[in-house]
C-alpha cells in the first residue's frame, strides 16, 4: 500500500531509528513500511497517524506528503 | 537498505533451553533402550521427552517471538505456518510411501530437527522480502 511515511519523517528531520523509537518498533520495520514492502497493523498505523497528527487515510493509500496540522501548509 | 534480523530474538536463555532439551532427548532416547518395552519407567521417560519438547516450544521459543515487534512476529508466524504445512505434508506423504515399501523413518527423531531447519530457512527467505 502506498504511504507517505518517508516524506513525513523527512519533514521532521527524524532518522528511521528516531521514528522506530517513537513507535516502539525496529528500524527494519520502519524501513519496510517506508519502502511499501510491509503494511502495518491497524494499531501501528493509528500510532503513526497520531504521531504525525494526521488521519490514517491521509498517510496510507496515497503518495501525497502532507504536513501535520498546525504547520501552516 | 537495512537487513531484517529476525533471529535476534533468541537470547542466551532460549538457546540454553533448546540445547538442554536436545541433550535430554538424546540422553533419554539412549536410556529408553535400557528399559524393558512397555514398562512404566519407559512410559514415564516418553512422557518426559514429550513434556520437554512441548515446554521448549511453548515457553522460551514463544516468549522469544512475542518479544519481537510486529514485523518480526509476522515473519516468524509466516515461516512457522509454511513449515508446519510442509512438514505435515511430508510426513503424511512419506507414510504413504512407506506402505509402498520405502524405508521407515522414525519421525520422533527427525521431525523436530527437520522443523527447526525448515523454520530457520523460512525465516531467512521471508525476511529477505522485507529488506
Amino acid at each position: 500500500m502506498k504511504n507517505s511515511v518517508r516524506g513525513l519523517r523527512a519533514a521532521k528531520n527524524w532518522s528511521q531509528g528516531d521514528l522506530a523509537e517513537k513507535l516502539g518498533v525496529s528500524r527494519q520495520t520502519v524501513n519496510a513500511i517506508e519502502t511499501e514492502k510491509y503494511d502495518p497493523s491497524l494499531p501501528l498505523a493509528l500510532k503513526i497517524a497520531r504521531l504525525f497528527s494526521l488521519r490514517v487515510e491521509e498517510i496510507f493509500g496515497s503518495t501525497e506528503v502532507r504536513a501535520p496540522k498546525g504547520r501552516g501548509q | 537498505m537495512s537487513p531484517v534480523r529476525p533471529f535476534r530474538c533468541f537470547d542466551s536463555r532460549a538457546i540454553v533451553a533448546a540445547l538442554g532439551v536436545a541433550a535430554w532427548l538424546i540422553a533419554s532416547a539412549w536410556l529408553s533402550h535400557l528399559l524393558a518395552p512397555d514398562s512404566t519407567a519407559r512410559v514415564l521417560l516418553a512422557l518426559g521427552q514429550a513434556g520437554a519438547l512441548a515446554a521448549l516450544v511453548f515457553v522460551p521459543l514463544r516468549r522469544s517471538i512475542t518479544r519481537l515487534d510486529e514485523l518480526g512476529r509476522h515473519i516468524h508466524y509466516q515461516a512457522l505456518a509454511v513449515t508446519a504445512a510442509l512438514l505435515v505434508t511430508a510426513i503424511t506423504a512419506w507414510a504413504f510411501l512407506e506402505r509402498a515399501g520405502l524405508p521407515h523413518i522414525d519421525w520422533s527423531i527427525y521431525a523436530a530437527p527437520a522443523f527447526t531447519v525448515a523454520w530457520a530457512i523460512g525465516v531467512v527467505l521471508i525476511a529477505r522480502r522485507y529488506e
